[in-house]
């Protein structure tokens, strides 16, 4: 995986260990225009290449598959890909925009559909066969390309999927986050003082098969995809229910598909933006699902800020590390709980204490939620 | 009302496309306060809400009388999505600055606004997709609805494609070298999905049995693959044939139900030049 901590899955796991704040001023473009400018960059890695994102997404398909211990095609046979993205092409784009206006050729590898590319990169580098889909629930982008993977694995519409999210950071996607004033130079989940999000970048992929095939080749599974769900909120286009009615059905799902009643999970993985209304929206949307039990709730957004599409695929990498025994990262710029979220139980140091099920929550623009359940291999 | 196949298949009770040199005639029709929404949404946006519109009322499903239903799901797919929205706002930030950029507009520059957009105007409270798999992607979201309806959660899941054309997308489509896969035009097009069991439960009348939808990717392959056994049928091929973008198979599908012509069955394939595949069997459904 790729995250402003750098290329890795340790790296990210460490980071979030140690509580690392990388929120930064923008470095790779011009940001000097950019009210704010500070944001999590994924500093030196595929600093040039275009299709950014979809270099990010490689990076971490090669690292999750290498995990898998999959290295032959023949052991891929069946690939499918779900990689969730928010604007993971913009960089193509911009790009091009700019060749365009400048009467210039446009980019040698432009891609021919934007916001596919970065799917599309995956599938003809591991020679895909299966499904290829870019699923784009905004912000819950890639939460909902795992519910994919789960679903395409139980129906046996793939062996394999590599699934997960991309985003990058642009001029494009800065410009826009500001113009809504949704944006802040320093994140602050569930803060009484909260102010915005901040950007950041990245990627996650995960391999997902059924476990037969695991245990077949003599690998260890890391986890288990239990459950997914999706829900609309279907009340605005780009704030969240204030009652949290999408993301607590989007949770309420995934505890079904994964036969589960609430007071089984350990831990929620919040969305945790650090907006006003989307950190009090999903205070009520955990209420709704978990009642008066007070189960363990982090996000991570304040140290890595807010990567978008791929934001749910590097929140279930974590969810994956504290099922197999991993401490639970802190609420990373927490500091006096807002009373509209006071009912959460916010884990502010990393928390040892065992999971056997995680559930990971995102949202997004246009009423998107999606929820996905892990547990213990 | 008697079943004419088992009761878990999966059946279209409402159906719909609409072209873009219709658009006009069809916002007119919408009812007022959903009319008043799409007017002010981007040209994918009205395609998508237009034909969704008139698959629902179709299906005899009218929109929303209360909360969100749960039990409703979409899954929309879009090859381009909101590329045009995309261009609006990448041109305002390069000839303005930061402080010229439209929030609304930014706000619909993810690919899933047509989807938010349909979930508010009906209702649709469970889960809402939006898939891109370039030019397959009408069909992609056909067989994700499809999957999606294997849940006894949902009663009914509004399945389709919508894209829209506009000068920035010709312009992208002739520098990719997409252009020689298209046939210029644009469209949405829907198809309402449930149980036989449950539609004829509620009195409505499967038009036709969506037998089986799959995907699939083949980067070197320049013909369609087959993702489907040889069933039969009328076989048609979206591309290039038909004019549209990810939409445009799914509409060939459904003119094809809608006509008289051509037996009891066919089998809808299309193909993007990314590698992308997608095909659905349909059967029409014989008249009570």
């Amino acid at each position: 995986m790729v995250s402003a901590y750098g290329s890795g899955g340790e790296a990210f796991l460490t980071g979030l260990r140690r509580g690392r704040v990388v929120v930064r001023p923008i470095e790779r473009f011009s940001a000097v225009d950019l009210r704010p400018n500070m944001a999590a960059e994924a500093r030196g890695i595929a600093e040039d290449d275009p299709d950014r994102a979809g270099a990010f997404a490689l990076l971490a398909a090669e690292e999750a598959l290498a995990m898998a211990g999959l290295s032959s095609r023949a052991q891929i046979a069946g690939l499918a890909v779900a990689l969730g993205t928010t604007l993971g092409g913009m960089g193509i784009f911009e790009a091009w925009d700019a060749a365009v206006q400048a009467g210039e050729p446009p980019p040698g590898q432009l891609s021919q559909v934007p916001y596919y590319a970065p799917a599309v990169r995956l599938a003809r580098r591991f020679g895909a066969s299966g499904p290829v889909v870019a699923p784009q629930l905004a912000c819950a982008s890639g939460t909902a390309a795992l519910g994919l993977a789960r679903s395409w694995i139980r129906d046996g519409r793939a062996e394999v999927v590599l699934a997960g999210g991309a985003d990058l950071l642009c001029r494009f996607v800065v410009a826009g986050f500001n113009a809504l004033r949704a944006t802040a130079t320093s994140a602050h989940p569930f803060d009484r003082d909260r102010q915005g999000l901040v950007l950041g970048e990245g990627a996650a992929v995960l391999v997902v098969e059924p476990a037969r095939r695991v245990i077949e080749r003599g690998a260890r599974p890391l986890a288990r995809v239990l459950g997914a769900g999706a829900a609309a909120d279907a009340v605005h286009m780009t704030a969240p229910d204030r009652e949290g009615g999408g993301a607590a059905r989007a949770m309420q799902a995934a505890l079904e598909d994964a036969g589960l009643a609430a007071h089984q999970v350990d831990f929620v993985s919040a969305h945790g933006t650090g907006t006003v209304y989307n950190d009090a929206m999903e205070a009520r949307a955990i209420a709704r699902v978990f009642g008066e039990r007070r189960v363990r709730v982090n996000s991570i957004k304040g140290a890595i800020g807010h990567t978008l599409g791929a934001a749910g695929a590097l929140e279930a990498v974590m969810c994956v590390d504290v099922v197999a025994g991993g401490p639970i990262p802190p609420t990373i710029g927490l500091r006096e709980i807002d009373p509209a979220c006071e009912g959460l139980r916010l884990v502010r140091e990393l928390d040892p204490a065992p999971v056997a099920y995680a559930l990971s929550s995102s949202s997004g623009f246009a009423g998107a939620n999606a929820a996905l359940v892990i547990g213990r291999a | 009302m008697s079943l004419q196949g088992p009761a878990d298949e999966i059946v279209v009770t409402g159906m719909a496309s609409v072209a873009g040199p219709d658009l006009e005639g069809a916002l007119e029709r919408l009812p007022g306060a959903i009319r008043a929404r799409a007017v002010r949404a981007e040209r994918v946006t009205q395609l998508a809400l237009t034909a969704a519109d008139a698959a629902l009322r179709g299906a005899g499903i009218t929109g929303r009388d209360g909360g969100p239903d749960p039990r409703l799901g979409i899954v929309l797919g879009t090859a381009f999505g909101c590329l045009l929205t995309n261009a609006l706002h990448q041109r305002r930030l390069a000839e303005t600055g930061p402080g010229g950029v439209s929030p609304r507009t930014f706000a619909a520059t993810v690919s899933n606004a047509a989807t938010g957009e349909i979930t508010i105007a009906y209702g649709l409270g469970g889960p809402a997709l939006t898939v891109t798999a370039g030019l397959a992607s009408g069909l992609a979201a056909v067989a994700e609805g499809r999957a999606l309806m294997a849940s006894d959660r949902l009663a009914a899941v509004l399945a389709g494609g919508a894209d829209a054309w506009g000068a920035a997308l010709a312009r992208w489509l002739g520098d990719t070298g997409l252009a020689q896969a298209v046939v210029p035009g644009e469209g949405a097009a829907f198809v309402v999905l449930e149980r036989r069991r449950d539609a004829v439960a509620r009195g409505a009348r499967p038009l036709a049995c969506l037998e089986i939808a799959a995907t699939g990717f083949e980067a070197e392959s320049r013909e369609t693959p087959r993702l489907l056994p040889d069933w039969g049928g009328q076989a048609i091929e979206g591309a290039p044939v038909f004019p549209g973008l990810g939409e445009r198979a799914l509409v060939a599908a459904l003119q094809w139900l809608a006509s008289a012509a051509g037996g009891t069955r066919c089998i809808v394939r299309d193909r993007c030049p990314t590698g992308q595949v997608a095909a659905a069997a349909w059967r029409r459904e014989e008249a009570a």
